[in-house]
């Protein structure tokens, strides 16, 4: 891109010591029924230019939707006098080692969006629907959503990398009615894919699961408050690794203390049956084979064998610690500064079956993460509490009755020492309809791991 | 400037004739132009932040037909592309048997404040000055305190809508703010307090002052703690009682929420449901007020709505389409983003003032508590009325003086029947956080758990 080469240019010939350019273009498009109706079809497409660049240890950010020099001339320009205004005033920021890339990364599609025509996706959207609406289904709303980004960053350094990705998902959600009571449930099924992930599933079938799930769930009771022996499906064994100890392991949250895992590098966190890893690239994930700085993601060990290996870091935590950035830094978008972040956060497979993880339990609970209605975490203290979606009873190793209203909540390090069998099944999902938020910024994940038996948890329900 | 305008103004308008050649029966064309500058500090500067960001968002209607596609681009051929995709969207659309049409009434209201040149055209090194006054002001106040986030921002905001009626409109607001966190720790135990504020000129800010206050409250509550419970009155401060409006009354007062049946407030209009000493306008006139503009999102003129008179629903808050259900004026209180279609919500929701000071609402309280700040209250439901919060910053009234920093109490209690029964004073002290204004309130008696 001339263009970048020109900023750059020009923001060196001002003063800087480093500068790098990231042009974000994201094309998206969402259908949405209700009740067997088409509710919208939304589409849109934002672009635009983010110049990052350092000067007399101030970072600055310059940013701009319209890609005419003169204009993103004037930002940098006003960008540099700001940080020029800032000296003696700024956290100096520095970067720590960085090689020079040049690459093209595509995520390789078989079918573009485009093959389905918009009355193929409405009618698939309308069918999964309306299969949704089962006898006490009150509502029935189903999205059909895609998008494609694309990432080109450029840097002083002489980087130059472009990504391009498509993601498509699916999500129903329906709310049921049983004898004055009612019950929320939804679910979404998201691919780092073309349309061939829409074309080649069943919608209606996955639709109507979800709506009878919800009708089982209205109907069911909730379980006893107390302390369980549970099994944890992979959902929520993604949900509680990324929220409690994800974020812990990022390196900005350690350097400010403000993370549980401060100063336990190379401790024992968890189980000897527990190895977390984040990846930028993995079956089922989000697709970031590099970062937002320009690193290629390594796949980096957290946990290993239930030790503290390593914390997730940026290009500026990994000169303030000391260590190379695992490529774990991100942009919201070109007008946002790249922020330590998770990519694919999940547990490695252990050896064990399903059934052997249930059959270690005489009376407790499977919990699942699907349909799950958030909670709350405080990365300092490492405690967390979850709604968890509907889960199932285990009576004598046996799976048994559905049950409703589930929270969980504990301690992040004696939960994960409480994991007493590793199941052989690793699933990671990433979702198109929602993302992380820190800082004000959201970015798509993924997480998962497999089945998990946990010794020890406290289960809110009746009490 | 006028450079800008124009690249605004021929945007909006080659969309809608683009459209109207496509052979749709109506297109509306809304712009916005956003320059953001903003510096992000902790205990030093940490980021500098500048932007330009365009938005388009088209609106094209076939029949009754709607098609919508947003862009950031607004260059030629991405202009033509949205248009193209909202009419192609349109066309595989379900034809929306309520639509009447795009707006028809259209024009400007007179307003002050709401630009401010010196804002729009700040220097550099203004701004920066304004985050280091807010560093030294917390640096000044001791060893223990630190700040773990502060934020300084102006922005300048440009409009066009342009319709195939008569709508063709352009507006320009400034807007300026400042917000910081503070921590204050001493032996081990540690209190936090954030402080912000709004404006729409950079002149009107006091940064030192905001950092101080947020300084002062942290300081004053790390040896505060919970007091033992019950049920007494409580005061609720200005803005956390903006906070509380605009939770409560934001979305239920909207004709959208009403028409869906998703409001309490449904089939309530010529009720009494709050006190007497309760009146609530949306004033969309306000000097100087946050969400005060010549014209809402519709292009049609804001103007000021009666909401509660004397406790008594006077009516809900409309859009055009909303308005148009009904058969009725919009309230000129249409809101969106340039990336979606607009909903009614509030302009400056306001609570207007009683006639004594702030000071006497604790005057005759033999034992209560003084909010200042809490968190959690945005879990509160305004559909059930729920209303809960955590002090993270609040005194305990003991015979009318406030005693003791008090943290870590829950304090809860139904809203309805706060509104219509439990107000009992109503101050004149009235803040604004972010367009929701208040004056500080009492109420005769919640729930407070505690030790």
């Amino acid at each position: 891109m001339n263009l970048a080469r020109s900023l750059i240019d020009q923001a060196l010939t001002l003063g800087a010591s480093y500068a790098s350019i990231m042009y974000h273009e994201v094309d998206s498009s969402m259908i949405t029924a209700e009740n067997g109706m088409l509710k919208s079809y939304v589409a849109g497409k934002t672009s635009g230019l983010g110049v990052r660049l350092i000067v007399d240890g101030a970072l600055g950010i310059a940013a701009s939707t319209t890609l005419n020099l003169r204009t993103l001339r004037q930002r940098v320009e006003y960008a540099v006098k700001m940080a020029k205004a800032a000296k003696n005033r700024v956290e100096l920021t520095n970067l720590s080692e960085g090689e020079a890339i040049e690459a093209s990364s595509r995520l390789r599609l078989i079918e573009e969006p485009d093959s389905m025509s918009d009355e193929e996706k409405i009618a698939t959207t309308l069918d999964a629907n309306k299969s949704a609406m089962l006898e006490g289904v009150k509502n029935s709303v189903t999205r059909l959503a895609w998008l494609r980004e694309r990432r080109i960053f450029n840097s002083s350094e002489g980087t130059d990398l472009t990504c391009e990705l498509t993601i498509t998902g699916f999500a129903q959600s329906c709310v049921s009615s049983f004898q004055g009571s009612m019950e929320y449930f939804s679910d979404s099924r998201s691919r780092c894919a073309g349309f061939e992930f829409i074309s080649k599933t069943d919608w209606c079938r996955f639709s109507r699961e979800v709506s009878e799930t919800s009708l089982k769930a209205v109907r069911a009771r909730v379980p006893k408050a107390g302390v369980y022996r549970i099994v944890a499906d992979p959902d929520l064994v993604g949900l509680i690794l990324h929220e409690a100890l994800g974020h812990a392991s990022e390196a900005d949250l350690v350097m400010t203390k403000e993370s549980i895992l401060e100063g336990r590098l190379g401790e024992e966190v968890a189980s000897p049956l527990v190895t977390i890893i984040d990846d930028g690239t993995v079956e089922g994930g989000y697709f970031l084979p590099y970062d937002d700085e320009g690193v290629a993601k390594s796949r980096q060990v957290v946990v290993e064998r239930g030790f503290l290996r390593g914390f997730l870091h940026s290009r500026e935590t990994g000169y303030r610690m000391e260590v190379p950035s695992t490529g774990n830094a991100r942009a919201q978008s070109f007008d946002s500064k790249p922020i330590v972040r998770q990519t694919n956060f999940f547990m490695e497979a252990g050896d064990q079956s399903f059934e052997e993880l249930v059959e270690g339990v005489d009376d407790g609970l499977y919990i699942c993460g699907r349909g799950a209605r958030g909670g709350e975490v405080d990365v300092g203290l490492g405690t967390f509490t979850f709604r968890t979606g509907p889960s199932y009873v285990i009576k004598r190793g046996e799976v048994g009755e559905i049950v409703r209203g589930v929270s969980i909540s504990g301690m992040i390090l004696e939960t994960l020492k409480g994991v007493d069998a590793v199941g052989e099944d690793v699933a990671i999902r990433t979702s198109i309809f929602g993302g992380c938020g820190k800082d004000g910024q959201i970015a798509r994940v993924g997480h998962g791991g497999p089945h998990v038996r946990i010794g020890r948890v406290t289960v809110g329900g009746e009490t | 400037m006028a450079e800008r305008l124009e690249r605004l103004l021929s945007a909006t308008s080659s969309a809608v004739k683009f459209g109207e050649g496509l052979g749709a029966s109506e297109v509306e064309a809304y712009v916005t132009s956003i320059d953001s500058r903003r510096v992000v500090l902790r205990s030093r500067v940490e980021t500098l932040y500048t932007s330009r960001t365009d938005g388009l968002g088209v609106r094209v209607i076939i029949g009754k037909r709607i098609g919508f596609f947003a862009t950031s681009s607004l260059a030629v051929r991405d202009v033509k592309r949205s248009v193209e995709t909202a009419y192609s969207i349109a066309k595989v659309s379900e034809p929306d048997m309520e639509w009447f049409s795009l707006p028809v009434e259209s024009g400007k209201a007179s307003v002050e404040e709401t630009f401010d040149r010196e804002t729009a055209e700040m220097e550099p090194s203004t701004l920066v000055d304004g985050a280091a006054q807010m560093i030294d002001a917390v640096n000044n106040g001791g060893e223990r305190l630190s700040i773990t986030r502060g934020e300084v921002s102006v922005a300048r905001l440009e409009t066009v809508i342009v319709n195939s009626h008569n709508c063709n409109s352009h507006r320009e607001e400034t807007f300026a703010s400042a917000s910081i966190s503070v921590k204050a720790e001493e032996g081990g135990l540690k209190g936090v307090s954030s402080e912000g504020q709004q404006t729409r000129s950079w002149r009107s800010l006091d940064c030192s002052s905001i950092a101080q206050m947020a300084a002062e409250r942290a300081s004053r509550v790390i040896y505060a703690e919970p007091v033992v419970g019950g049920r007494m009155p409580v005061v609720w401060c200005n803005k956390l009682f903006a906070f509380v409006l605009g939770i409560m009354f934001g979305g239920t007062l909207s004709a959208d929420s009403v028409q869906k049946g998703r409001s309490p407030w449904v089939g309530k209009v010529g009720r009494c449901i709050a006190s007497e000493n309760f009146n609530l306008v949306d004033d969309g006139l306000l000097r100087g007020g946050l969400g005060t503009r010549e014209f809402d999102d519709d292009g049609i003129p804001q103007r000021v709505v009666t909401l509660i008179d004397r406790g008594f629903l006077q009516g809900f808050l409309y859009d055009s389409y909303t308005a148009n259900k009904e058969r009725r004026e919009s309230t000129g209180n249409s809101s969106r983003d340039y990336r979606s279609l607009p909903t009614p919500s509030p302009n400056n929701l306001i609570l207007q003032p009683g006639r004594i000071e702030s000071g006497e609402l604790v005057e005759d309280v033999g034992r209560g508590l003084y909010l200042v700040e809490t968190i959690g209250a945005w879990l509160s439901n305004p559909i059930s009325g729920d209303l809960s919060a955590t002090a993270t910053n609040a005194f305990l009234i003991e015979d009318g003086e406030l005693t003791k920093p008090v943290k870590g109490v829950i304090v809860s209690g139904n809203f309805f029947d706060i509104l219509r029964h439990k107000i009992d004073l109503v101050a004149d002290d009235v803040h604004n956080l972010g367009s929701t204004y208040s004056p500080s309130v009492r109420v005769s008696e919640m729930k407070v758990t505690g030790e």
